[in-house]
């Protein structure tokens, strides 16, 4: 995949948690990433193996439908730890917030 | 967005946008997303997303949506049509022609890029199946073969069905790492549901396990990932792996045994089958080959006959360094406690008898 921005910036969002479950529409919240641009990203990542999804257990949920998760596999750790290496010392990204060590 | 809806609406505009955004929305993305594919799984994480939003922030992410449907739902729909489109234009109309019809029907793919239309067929299958929500039903599954597999869409595609067991052959170190990985987070395969893997236990130290009367024999979860033809401990050769082939069918249970009392039983179906001359592996693109979706029955129970074969000379795959020890074989019957076993029945058969 294209080391693009909304790349660099979802995939700082997914690194920050690497073992969490991350629902769509949030992430494309913390990532500040419209979902037109978000959603078929996902869908390139899923194809690439970097992450794994599933459905919200019915158990757990009340009068409304079970949200598909997104999780990181190991594979996608490694390859978007080194998309978000790569882009600390890229100068296109200087503005974006490295936080997560 | 404001003052996009501000340069290009009237108020009449805006009112009606707002009627239907604000108090439909969930009308409104239902209808929205039926622009992806039925077997889409997009159609229903949108909507459920919705629900869990707060009602003022519904009708916005109703809108933002339109730009999804657009960029990610229209292409979709264009390639499920041009896909049906293919494959009726593909289907043969004349029967007289059925020698050429292998090479027509919809399934059929030669080229470069062979695995990956065998690693869409997987996942298409597992897709309708796992929607397709039957009685009875425990999923879909898989068996298979190839000599050579290092091919991450289809490892994964194979990991990813319920139910699979794949024999291959002896792999490079780094290649049996990789599957070893993956038969760590798939679900193997149930010995069960083949008649012909019924009588494998694992194996006591190398040798197969002994039963007697009272010995429960456990029932085994194969792996997702075997291998066949590492040398023999004896020194010998084993015949080498050269079948490529997946198998798709799906599981089923009921509890009814043959003689009619409670018992789980389980079984798998055959349904679909892959043949052809590519490897299960990544460089499988810089060669030309063939492969092709079978559904004629006999060909299809006699690949999975072949298939059972192969499980039965199977073995885990072992790091490189660690000795060949089957760790499954066809149990054995320890004949002489069985004998007294039977012996001990009949005496007291024939006490009650005495009564």
């Amino acid at each position: 995949m294209r080391t693009t921005y909304t790349l660099v910036q979802v995939a700082l969002v997914l690194m920050a948690d690497p073992a969490a479950k991350h629902w769509g529409y949030e992430l494309g919240k913390q990532a500040s990433v419209r979902s037109g641009v978000l959603y078929p990203m996902l869908t390139r990542m899923l194809a690439e193996g970097w992450l794994s999804d599933g459905w919200e257990d019915t158990t757990t949920i009340h009068g409304r439908p079970p949200r598909r998760y997104y999780q990181l596999t190991d594979q996608g750790r490694l390859a978007l730890g080194a998309i978000v290496d790569k882009a600390r010392s890229d100068a296109r990204f200087t503005n974006l917030r490295f936080g997560w060590a | 967005m404001e003052e996009l809806i501000r340069l290009a609406m009237s108020w009449q505009d805006l009112l009606a946008v707002l009627g239907v955004f604000g108090f439909a929305p969930g009308c409104v993305l239902r209808l929205l997303v039926m622009i992806y594919p039925r077997d889409n799984p997009r159609r229903k994480e949108l909507v459920a997303q919705l629900y869990v939003l707060k009602r003022r922030e519904r009708s916005l992410f109703v809108a933002e949506q339109l730009e999804t449907v657009l960029f990610e739902g229209v292409p979709n729909r264009v390639r499920a049509l041009r896909r049906r489109l293919a494959r009726n234009q593909a289907r043969p109309s004349d029967d007289s022609s059925r020698a050429r019809q292998s090479i027509g029907q919809p399934g059929a793919a030669m080229g470069l890029d062979v695995v990956s239309a065998l690693v869409r067929g997987i996942v298409d299958y597992r897709r309708e199946n796992e929607q397709d929500n039957q009685v009875r039903s425990l999923g879909p599954a898989l068996l298979g073969a190839f000599p050579w597999m290092d091919d991450d869409h289809l490892i994964r595609a194979i990991a990813d069905t319920p139910s699979a067991c794949v024999v291959v052959g002896d792999q490079s170190a780094t290649t049996s790492e990789k599957l070893r990985q993956a038969c760590g987070r798939a679900n193997g395969f149930p010995a069960q549901a083949c008649p012909g893997l019924r009588d494998l236990a694992p194996s006591q130290n190398g040798r197969p396990l002994v039963v007697g009367p009272t010995t429960q024999v456990p029932e085994i979860v194969l792996p997702t990932f075997r291998s066949i033809g590492r040398t023999r401990s004896d020194h010998h050769q084993a015949p080498t792996l050269h079948t490529k082939m997946v198998l798709l069918g799906h599981l089923w249970w009921h509890d009814e045994g043959p003689l009619g009392h409670v018992e789980d039983v389980i079984g798998f179906t055959p349904e679909k089958l892959w043949v052809g001359s590519a490897n299960g592996i990544r460089n499988a693109q810089s060669y030309w080959e063939c492969g092709e979706w079978i559904t004629d029955p006999d060909r299809v129970a006699a690949a999975h006959q072949h298939l059972i074969d192969l499980i039965r000379h199977s073995e885990s795959i072992a790091a490189p360094d660690e000795p060949h020890r089957p760790d499954i074989a066809p149990y054995e019957f320890d004949n002489a406690a069985m004998g007294e076993a039977v012996g001990l029945l009949h005496a007291e058969d024939n006490d009650n008898f005495s009564y």
